[in-house]
């Protein structure tokens, strides 16, 4: 199709945005023969198998191999990148690349703009909420409650389990009141625990840290992870797009942030390239949506876009398109951004854009006395999940911890700088070789995705002074991180004391914060009992809030099944629909929040 | 220079296009230089490892003119990668077009040694397979 046709007819539902929460709307409407156009702004070079191994290729040959270097540049529909984030200087806006920040935190998050969406780059990572995490108000008194339960959501989640294919053990994933019906299993067992995972597991065997007067256990599990294993009864690995026999299983390319070289890692191109065998559904790729446009009695009349033929010159043409119900899944700031820019959904309140939230991560690292094996495998396989959930979270955030594979990654980049340095210092040859195999392998990273309060200062906004290539408005970010969340941090540093200590990592080995490579000098918090922590912080990616839901029109922007308060014909999905942030990596329980949304929608179509 | 061998660095396909590039960015006479010193202190050195240690080092590495050169060779073995010659160096001969730093192709990642070193793979390249990870690395003991 060229750029001057539009598709005609009239669609059940439009759908803004291929990545997987759109792909899963679009798949239950189309399975009741909803007629379904999907509108994305990126490009949709990832449906054929040797588009996608063009991204390998240029994710191999990338100086910096950071979260969106696979995928090509697209200024007509830009994304923010990890190398636009930098130190904010008060009183003078980051305005590199595509997102604005404004500070005074620099939010150190990315996401994609193309068919597939952020599932393209993402960990793959698929933890349950916990059921607390959806009455945090009520439980500890911090934040907000959800508008709807752990037990309403739970048959959805495992729908999306199945749909995504997730591989993990029932028992490893039930803790912190997470349960699953009887007879129910994941599709796929669990991905096997790493080398080092086992390694760190022995030796932490009945450890606990005290947080607020209580004593929980350190120990190590096993991760939710949409990538393939070996599959249950009942279910088909879903292979490469394409090319089905590649990727039936994880093989351990230890490279899912940024590709999945063989796609056994789940992404949204895999339930879009399914939908395009349905007469029922249409997509169509570099078509940006600008604005959402009303009707005099309120409700949606259809959504203006810009398709594009060229990245950046154009020609481009501007359309309309109209359907009976209209869902916007092009992640939480694209989300926010077009609402702002269309005016709408803001009757009640000024909601809009606020809570921005992520988890913060902070890390610590040290190196081990013996090999860890370290460089291989799925870049994390296990967590230390115990401290999800707790009394403490009347005091200072839960958190997610991240056992990482990859040797200190995120710390230093390694291996470049191990090499360079060396040769710096005249070290070749033979010397150079044992010096690296006796070091790299020995690299432990810990993190901690931490829980972060939704904030009403912490937002999304659009203004005329920033705009992007086809004029449209690019996100203005602000974003600070509360005591909550810092103490947190603070707190984190005694899970890792406890694991390093175990591994008998002598004490000059062990680092508890970090300046972070090219983003920013290191920064300091002071915590209640006066002390001054050096501490840092990066970005995990999970943006949340944005359009919350919540049980009043006068508290949120949409109600429990993502509709518009003011617009009944109007659902706005995705992580941007959460209340707050628990600890769980978000995409699963989007995608199920979508999931159950569409009971709504096809009760609208009906 | 690598701590590889022959065969090794033979293996990777890479030699041919290494040895054409690295001209091709610092000119041939300073690549020709390299290389003669390089062949020199290899006769003389041969089978005597300190010596040969100390012959590279005090007529290569230190040398301000064809260290940062050398380096940059043993970069591309280890990492497929050519780094920009440090600013003193070029303060000295100049501004050359092509060094700037890059990954000379995809190829040249996938070989890049480094990972051969550590005992595993280029991300993204030669996965070991499902599972394989659980197992218990290979360590430098077990591969000599």
């Amino acid at each position: 199709m060229s750029v001057s046709q539009s598709p005609s007819g009239n669609y059940d539902a439009i759908i803004v945005g291929g990545g997987p929460v759109g792909a899963h709307v679009a798949k239950e409407l189309v399975a009741k023969n909803k007629r379904v156009l999907m509108l994305e702004a990126g490009r949709a070079g990832g449906l054929t198998y040797q588009g996608y191994r063009s991204y390998v290729d240029t994710y191999y040959t990338r100086v910096i191999k950071d979260t969106n270097s696979p995928y090509p540049y697209n200024p007509s529909a830009p994304s923010p990148n990890d190398t636009d984030i930098v130190k904010i200087v008060k009183g003078t806006p980051d305005i590199i690349g595509y997102q604005v920040e404004m500070g005074p935190e620099a939010f150190g998050s990315t996401y994609l703009r193309q068919l597939g969406g952020t599932s393209l780059h993402w960990l793959g990572t698929t933890p349950r909420f916990c059921p607390n995490d959806f009455k945090l108000k009520t439980k500890y008194g911090r934040g907000v409650d959800w508008p709807l339960t752990y037990d309403e959501l739970e048959p959805y989640y495992g729908q999306a389990e199945w749909s995504m294919g997730v591989s993990a053990n029932k028992g490893d994933q039930e803790m912190h009141g997470i349960k699953f019906p009887r007879g129910y299993d994941y599709p796929m067992e669990r991905i096997p625990m790493s080398y080092s995972d086992q390694v760190i597991g022995k030796a932490v065997k009945g450890k606990t840290v005290n947080f607020s007067g209580k004593d929980y256990p350190v120990q190590v599990s096993s991760l939710a992870q949409a990538r393939n294993s070996i599959p249950r009864k009942g279910y088909t690995p879903v292979g490469a797009v394409g090319n089905p026999d590649v990727g039936q299983r994880c093989e351990g390319n230890g490279a899912c942030i940024p590709i999945c070289p063989v796609q056994a890692k789940y992404s949204a191109l895999k339930t879009i390239a399914a939908l395009l065998e349905s007469p029922y559904f249409t997509l169509l790729a570099q078509a940006v949506v600008t604005k959402v446009t009303l009707g005099a009695n309120g409700r949606v009349n259809g959504v203006e876009y810009v398709r594009y033929e060229t990245e950046g010159l154009g020609p481009n043409a501007t359309f309309t398109a109209t359907a009976t119900i209209y869902v916007l899944a092009g992640h939480a700031v694209e989300n926010a951004k077009l609402l702002l820019a269309s005016n709408v959904a803001n009757k009640y309140n000024k909601e809009v854009g606020r809570n921005l939230m992520d988890h913060p991560f902070s890390y610590t690292w040290a190196l081990a006395p013996q090999s860890m094996g370290s460089f291989r495998g799925p870049i994390q396989t296990s967590g230390i999940e115990t401290l999800r959930d707790g009394d403490f979270r009347k005091d200072f955030a839960a958190f997610r911890t991240d056992v990482g594979n990859a040797g200190w990654d995120i710390v230093n980049y390694p291996p470049n700088g191990d090499v360079t340095e060396a040769l710096g210092k005249n070290v070749f040859g033979k010397k150079l070789r044992s010096q690296l195999a006796n070091t790299l392998p020995r690299q432990v990273r810990i993190g901690y995705d931490v829980e972060q309060l939704p904030e009403w200062k912490n937002c999304v906004e659009i203004d005329p002074t920033y705009k992007d290539a086809l004029g449209c408005y690019r996100p203005i970010i602000k974003y600070d991180v509360s005591d909550y969340s810092w103490q947190a941090m603070v707190e984190a540093m005694k899970v890792s004391k406890v694991v390093f200590d175990a591994l008998g990592i002598p004490t000059k080995d062990q680092h508890f914060h970090g300046r972070i490579a090219g983003v920013a000098d290191s920064k300091h918090y002071t915590s209640p009992d006066g002390k001054r922590h050096p501490l840092n912080f990066i970005g995990a990616g999970h943006h949340i809030g944005t359009h919350r839901m919540g049980f009043t029109k006068s508290d949120s922007v949409v109600n429990s099944d993502q509709q518009s308060w003011d617009h009944d014909n109007l659902y706005v999905v995705g992580c941007g629909s959460m209340p707050t942030t628990g600890t769980a990596n978000p995409t699963l329980t989007a995608v199920a929040l979508a999931l159950r949304s569409t009971k709504a929608m096809l009760g609208q179509l009906r | 220079m690598t701590g590889f061998s022959e065969a090794e660095l033979h293996g990777t396909a890479m030699a041919k296009t290494y040895f054409a590039l690295v001209p091709s960015i610092v000119g041939e006479a300073l690549f020709g230089r390299l290389l003669a010193i390089w062949h020199d202190s290899w006769i003389r050195g041969k089978g005597d490892e300190p010596l040969l240690e100390q012959l590279v080092t005090d007529q290569i590495l230190d040398d301000p003119d064809l260290g940062p050169i050398a380096r940059n060779v043993a970069s591309l073995w280890y990492l497929g990668m050519w780094f920009q010659l440090p600013a003193e160096w070029r303060n000295v001969h100049g501004a050359w077009a092509n060094d700037v730093t890059f990954v000379v192709s995809p190829q040249s990642y996938t070989e890049a040694l480094v990972w051969k070193a550590i005992h595993t793979h280029p991300p993204a390249a030669k996965q070991p397979g499902y599972g394989s990870w659980a197992l218990p690395p290979v360590t430098t003991e077990d591969a000599s």
